[in-house]
């Protein structure tokens, strides 16, 4: 029986994802009521403990939560949490589903205090608004698209939910399901992550980009083959992420096969794949969501999405020796995007397995949002743009707009915290 | 009693065809499930093995044996009766559907009328389901399915409407009849697409689960947990039995074939249809709510109404009129 699991990324996660993904003894889920156990994994702040307790008490009976990480400590917030530290976490999940049922965390309040409060000492102002028994109360508000008054929701959505990114907190008003305010709000992977608790899961960390893994500095080359072959792995777990938003998990598990497989895949695997989802497969969902034109976004496989021929590659003589030519695909919108990633996954792994021993330096290498070495800023300016992307957006374009820009929060923040972009 | 034939009474009840009805929605509903794993590894390049068969009993057996979940001043009686609602239109809709020649539940005279009133209900069950968990991505999810709902039903209305035509008849027993000498699909190759869809749509499957989303961190069943859970599972899959079983009779001959007996036939055109309906959730993604309201009401309309032309025009050819 393939068990349910709720997945929370730490830091160093991504590929630990992709690795469930493509496991079918596991079966990744969106929420805590239909998980088995909780797994949580990598490094992680201790800001996350107030949330990680919340999501403990919605999980379904027994409550298990697991941490998977190389150095146990006490996971933030949750005492009862056991460490996973092997390579393979299934059989440890397995035998997580015989766990001793556990308690709630957190008392069962609202979250207002609301006694004595207010006119009627409930918390509300009669009619209009207050909190009335701790609870935000439903007001009428302009409209963004017809000018009908309805009742704006003000939700604040995040760090846990999936399949939002993991860390990723937004404060939104919600008309029915149309967004008509978003801000984003810092992030609990914002601290110094040298005091997040934990260290990353065992294995050769697939989704980091080369110079992230080791303690490299500035003046060391990166091989080619290897940066091209953690762009092929790193595309393809997005693109598998996205399957199972779209519903369709066991092409999701095939793609994420692919994206861990060694050797790698083959260019007409991938190509097949994108035909089937640029046409059929993920056409319903993508489609003219989220264009983002070349004026917006002028870096990067965003960039090139909205066919803009910007690539760091481009003046690189070990990439020209390679007969490297710039994809890019018109529209710039969601379709475009994920039809950008499995486009160069395909051109990867044949530059990776013609590239023998060439190199590359780290500020001429091409990262998976822009130049590698400005990765953090990147992923800063694609959340500064959120709100704007998001206004006016129904629920389900909005969480595949998030999804399409393909942001690893945790990454983010390491890569800020190290200074320039990328380096250790 | 008698299947009805023309001057019948309005009703032909065969009261024994309850339990084999009961016994054909469960051996259905695992027919799906088994289905959906099968096609579930094919996509993904899984080894099949015999725990596809055993598999889904372990994972109901531990829905039924999880504690219920609460969440804040939900509407507990109705958030109970929509599970037990859906699964009860499925099988009302399915009880005027002749299982094979002559044998049916309550073959009505008003068959197809029935089985539309029964498809409209689970807008009420799965909106029901979305609003009484008091969540906000649940309700989201209840009023994506009134949207769908109303767009996608609509379109099984004019391809059973088509079917009745050469029957003369809203009686499915009588539709199955008039098949004798050539099946619906050849004379309106578009109803059985349309009733396919309007099929996945009721059981919000595959590419229209919308309510069930993943964006929406489960949808309407994204509070709920344990025998809950359970039997709103099963009263989707008893939807999707429904419609293919009722396609195979309105569409595709019903009992007519050579050489194997009635009820056979039956079970084997239900299980094509069923193959089709359950394996587009691998490989057809979701359809964006926007986009789903464009395809059925640009697209799926305009075929209806061409569907019932064509219907009327066949019907009139082989009466000699045209």
């Amino acid at each position: 029986m393939a068990v349910n699991v709720l997945v929370v990324a730490g830091g160093g996660a991504r590929s630990a994802i992709t690795r469930l993904l493509a496991d079918e003894r596991v079966r990744v889920i969106d929420s805590p009521r239909h998980a088995d156990v909780m797994l949580v994994v990598g490094s992680v702040p201790v800001e996350f403990g107030p949330a990680l307790r919340a999501v403990h008490d919605q999980l379904a009976a027994p409550r298990a939560v697991r941490w998977w990480t190389a150095s146990p400590q006490q996971l933030p917030g949750i005492p009862h949490a056991a460490s996973i530290t092997g390579a393979d976490p299934v059989p440890e999940l397995r035998a997580a589903l015989d766990d001793e049922p556990h308690g709630v965390l957190q008392p069962d309040e609202p979250p207002t205090e609301w006694r004595g409060e207010g006119p009627y000492g409930t918390g509300g102002e009669g009619m209009m608004g207050g909190t009335p028994y701790g609870r935000p109360m439903v007001m009428t508000g302009d409209d963004l698209r017809d000018g009908l008054a309805l009742d704006p929701l003000s939700l604040t959505v995040g760090p846990l939910l999936s399949p939002l990114p993991t860390g990723l907190v937004l404060d939104v008003s919600l008309q029915g399901d149309v967004l008509v305010k978003v801000e984003v709000r810092d992030s609990p992977f914002a601290n110094n992550p040298a005091t997040w608790r934990g260290t990353e899961p065992p294995w050769t960390d697939l989704d980091s980009p080369p110079p992230l893994r080791d303690g490299r500095t500035v003046d060391v080359d990166i091989s080619i083959s290897e940066l091209e072959t953690w762009r092929v792995r790193h595309h393809l777990g997005s693109v598998a992420r996205t399957l199972r938003l779209a519903g369709l998990d066991a092409l999701a598990r095939r793609t994420a096969r692919m994206a861990v497989a060694d050797p790698l895949p083959a260019p007409s695997r991938i190509r097949r794949l994108d035909g089937w989802l640029a046409r059929v497969g993920l056409r319903g969902l993508l489609d003219g969501v989220a264009a983002i034109g070349p004026d917006t976004f002028t870096d990067g496989l965003i960039a090139r999405a909205a066919g803009t021929a910007v690539d760091q590659r481009i003046d690189d003589p070990a990439y020209a020796d390679l007969g490297f030519h710039v994809v890019t695909h018109g529209g710039g919108d969601a379709l475009d995007r994920m039809r950008q990633r499995l486009s160069e996954a395909a051109q990867a792994v044949q530059l990776a397995g013609r590239a023998e021993r060439r190199a590359t330096s780290i500020d001429r290498a091409e990262g998976s949002h822009g130049p590698l070495a400005d990765h953090a800023d990147c992923g800063l300016r694609l959340l500064q743009a959120l709100p704007s992307l998001l206004l006016g957006m129904e629920w389900g374009d909005a969480v595949t707009t998030i999804d399409s820009l393909d942001l690893d929060m945790s990454l983010m923040a390491r890569a800020r915290r190290t200074g320039s972009g990328v380096l250790n | 009693m008698d299947a009805p034939s023309v001057g019948a009474p309005a009703i032909a009840m065969t009261w024994w065809a309850v339990p084999v009805l009961l016994g054909v929605v469960v051996a259905g509903v695992w027919t799906t499930v088994v289905i959906d794993r099968l096609a579930a590894a094919a996509v993904a390049g899984d080894r099949i093995t015999a725990e596809v068969l055993t598999d889904p009993l372990r994972r109901a057996r531990r829905l039924w044996d999880t504690p219920a979940v609460s969440t804040e001043r939900p509407d507990h009686m109705l958030w109970h009766l929509a599970p037990a609602l859906y699964v009860g239109v499925a099988v009302l809709g399915l009880s005027v559907v002749p299982l094979t020649e002559g044998f049916a539940v309550a073959d009505v005279r008003t068959g197809i009328v029935v089985l539309g009133g029964a498809e409209v209900l689970t807008i009420v069950a799965v909106y029901l389901h979305g609003w009484s968990a008091n969540a906000p991505l649940s309700l989201i999810g209840a009023y994506r399915f009134m949207a769908l709902g109303l767009s996608f039903m609509l379109l099984s209305m004019f391809a059973l409407i088509g079917a009745a035509l050469p029957a003369e008849s809203l009686s499915i027993g009588r539709i199955v009849a008039s098949q004798a000498d050539r099946w619906h699909i050849v004379s309106q190759p578009l109803g059985l697409p349309l009733l396919l869809v309007a099929g996945l749509g009721a059981a919000f499957w595959g590419p229209l689960n919308q309510p069930d989303a993943a964006d929406l961190a489960g949808g309407t069943s994204g509070e709920v947990t344990g025998p809950q859970l359970l039997s709103w599972e099963i009263g989707r899959r008893c939807v999707l039995v429904t419609y293919a079983v009722a396609s195979a009779a309105v569409f595709l001959g019903g009992h007519h074939g050579p050489v194997l007996p009635g009820w056979a036939w039956m079970t084997l055109k239900s299980l094509a249809v069923l193959m089709v309906l359950v394996g587009s959730r691998h490989v057809i993604g979701r359809v964006r709510p926007e986009s789903m309201m464009k395809l059925a009401w640009l697209v799926g309309l305009p075929l209806a109404f061409l569907d019932l032309a064509i219907a009327g025009v066949v019907t009139f050819v082989d009466r000699g009129i045209l």
